[in-house]
């Protein structure tokens, strides 16, 4: 009894409860809901948001932030398509927009982890630097490539695929490598890191490689997907990618956090974005029902840890 | 100041373990030890020597373990270390299997002294040698390259990850040898925990128990484990017995000795008298970043100890005020 009360007193499988109650109240109002067409759906339209939320998680683990994900989304995906649209092979496209994200990614790690400005000033500059560059770049036009050879990644449930894999793929690397272990580490207790001989700097810098990388993929995907690429790429996918890390039970100043809690979190919110297409509720209210439920979640989470618990 | 405020009546009660300001300013003198009141006495019937020898007590047990080891060769060689605010030309040798005791006052540059042999905080100049070879150690991670581990005084600041595992804590410092290939191997890791855990008895639920839910004799005890595991040639500790009780005490002891015995160089900052005389080889003072003692086990005792900490065996006491 006192085992099943802590399972279900953990963030990630509340939120998970939270979900199965949401889905059955609009089954019940609406049976279409459950639909697997429309359960794919959800899945789907939560792919590429999900791999940025992997991206932003990555950094908040480590006691950082990274709100340029948009923006390298943005620039890998045009890379992606550019190179297709010029006539190259599609895999060296796919070579040169993940390794744009890398680039993009270690400048945003270098000034982070050797000049230590602090993550958010340097990523909310690079943000707008990375913006700059692609409105310089399209001049207001669109890249809109050929894409045949790449049509089965269009393929909703390849997509989806490609979210779990990477999913189960950040989450080996968090749990079960060197590097992993010790993210959680210097975003726990940075002093008692570096005073065990954590290369801190190093470790800093890998994080934001690894997010610039997750982010092209997420660009890969989006290239695939979109007919057209144009400057609104990965708009304010930033701030959706934060909530679902929140949302998921991740601590927004870097030590703990689980990948099923993202996950669960980035596929709450679009079954509600999803219900609120069925509820015919106009679209612009999308991101204020966003912020509305991660205020809820945060804060029941507050309340569950003021309350007395794990009595080990 | 003082004399002026008593020329015009005000009864003044001074705090101080500054000996000379005491002899200098006060009527009578009363002597608190371990919280209680020792004595009460006239200034006029007190000499450094008595006042001294009632602060320290005489009731010293044999709670540590018997000690005759012969010194081995210079294992770290420090020279003119200098730090500004914190020390001043500070030199010492450490030898090979010696515990070297850190005495002095809080604030005396003892922590500060090992952080920069640590690599935390370095030192402005000086040179510091381990093995003979010239060191420029500018960071942990350069200190842990020259078989230095430091286990800082802070336990819940600069020690343990809170939020993390035991096993997590104390192979913190050896991931590199538990992983197999990328993966790091969770059996390995709970193997080594657990080898730990029985050798430093730590009382633990299961390797999967978060350190913040242990007591502070045990989060110590995983403190030394996450270094000990790397094979320091030199250990420096800070303060390791502070705040945990008697048991988890005695059994750090041992294993510093143990450490020591085994060819381990160890440093031992400690602000408790009894606990440096009763483990070191040697004893060196800081006070106000100066070295003002060295003693050979045997030749100091509390006494000789505390003079050499409040400096007054040098002309440093009134000099206090001037360095600010």
């Amino acid at each position: 009894m006192k085992s099943l009360k802590r399972t279900l007193t953990t963030h990630e499988n509340m939120l998970i409860l939270s979900l199965a109650v949401f889905m059955l109240a609009m089954f019940a109002m609406e049976s279409r809901y459950l639909h697997r067409d429309n359960i794919e759906d959800i899945l789907f339209s939560a792919s590429i948001l999900g791999i940025v939320a992997m991206a932003q998680m990555v950094v908040i683990l480590s006691g950082g932030i990274d709100i340029s994900v948009g923006a390298i989304l943005a620039i890998s995906a045009s890379v992606i398509g550019g190179a297709i649209q010029a006539g190259l092979d599609p895999l060296v496209g796919i070579g040169l927009g993940l390794a744009s994200g890398m680039g993009l990614g270690a400048i945003n790690g270098g000034m982070v982890a050797r000049l230590n400005i602090p993550p958010i000033i340097v990523t909310l500059a690079t943000l707008n630097i990375f913006r700059g560059i692609i409105d310089l770049v399209l001049e207001g036009k669109s890249i809109a490539p050929p894409n045949e050879q790449l049509a089965f990644m269009t393929r909703p449930d390849v997509q989806i695929i490609m979210f779990f894999v990477t999913a189960a793929g950040v989450a080996l690397f968090l749990s079960s490598t060197r590097t992993g272990r010790l993210i959680y580490a210097i975003g726990d207790n940075p002093d008692a890191a570096e005073v065990s001989g954590v290369h801190m700097a190093r470790i800093r810098m890998l994080v934001y490689v690894i997010c610039g990388f997750l982010s092209s993929i997420a660009g890969l995907m989006y290239a695939t997907r979109n007919a057209n690429i144009n400057r609104m790429a990965g708009m304010n996918y930033e701030f959706i990618a934060i909530g679902a890390v929140v949302l998921g039970g991740t601590n927004l100043f870097g030590g703990s956090g689980k990948v099923r809690g993202t996950v669960f979190g980035i596929i709450f919110i679009h079954a509600i974005y999803n219900a609120m297409v069925i509820a015919e509720v106009h679209a612009t209210l999308k991101d204020a029902v966003t912020g509305l439920l991660i205020i809820m979640v945060v804060s029941l989470g507050m309340i569950r840890r003021r309350t007395p618990h794990e009595s080990t | 100041m003082i004399g002026r405020l008593r020329a015009r009546g005000v009864s003044i009660i001074y705090i101080s373990h500054h000996l000379k300001e005491i002899f200098r300013i006060a009527d009578r003198v009363t002597i608190l030890r371990d919280g209680r009141r020792v004595a009460t006495q006239p200034i006029g019937e007190l000499n450094a020597e008595n006042l001294v020898r009632m602060m320290v007590g005489r009731t010293l047990g044999r709670l540590f373990p018997d000690r005759d080891a012969e010194l081995g060769k210079p294992v770290l060689e420090v020279d003119k270390l200098e730090r500004a605010g914190a020390f001043r030309g500070v030199g010492f040798t450490l030898h090979k299997g010696e515990i070297l005791g850190l005495a002095g006052l809080v604030g005396a540059g003892r922590s500060e002294l090992a952080q920069a042999i640590a690599g935390i905080r370095p030192a402005a100049s000086g040179s510091i040698r381990v093995f003979g070879e010239e060191k420029n150690i500018r960071s942990p991670v350069a200190a842990r390259k020259a078989g230095i581990a430091y286990i800082p005084e802070d336990r819940q600041h600069q020690g343990l990850i809170p939020d993390m595992n035991i096993a997590d804590n104390i192979t913190m410092t050896v991931l590199k040898q538990l992983s197999r290939g990328l993966l790091l191997s969770r059996r390995e890791q709970a193997v080594w925990t657990r080898r730990y855990a029985g050798e430093l008895r730590i009382q633990l639920a299961g390797p999967g128990q978060l350190v913040k839910h242990l007591s502070g004799g045990n989060q110590q005890k995983c403190l030394l484990a996450k270094w000990i595991g790397t094979r320091p040639r030199i250990l420096i500790v800070d303060e390791p017995t502070r705040g945990i009780d008697v048991g988890a005490k005695t059994e750090i002891h041992a294993l510093i000795r143990r450490m020591a015995d085994e060819g381990t160089s160890v440093i031992l900052i400690s602000s408790e008298l009894p606990e440096v005389l009763g483990m070191c080889d040697r004893v060196i003072v800081l006070h106000e970043g100066h070295v003002t003692g060295q003693f050979n086990r045997g030749d100091a005792d509390q006494e000789t100890i505390l003079y050499a900490s409040m400096g007054t065996t040098r002309q440093a006491e009134s000099g206090k005020g001037l360095q600010r």
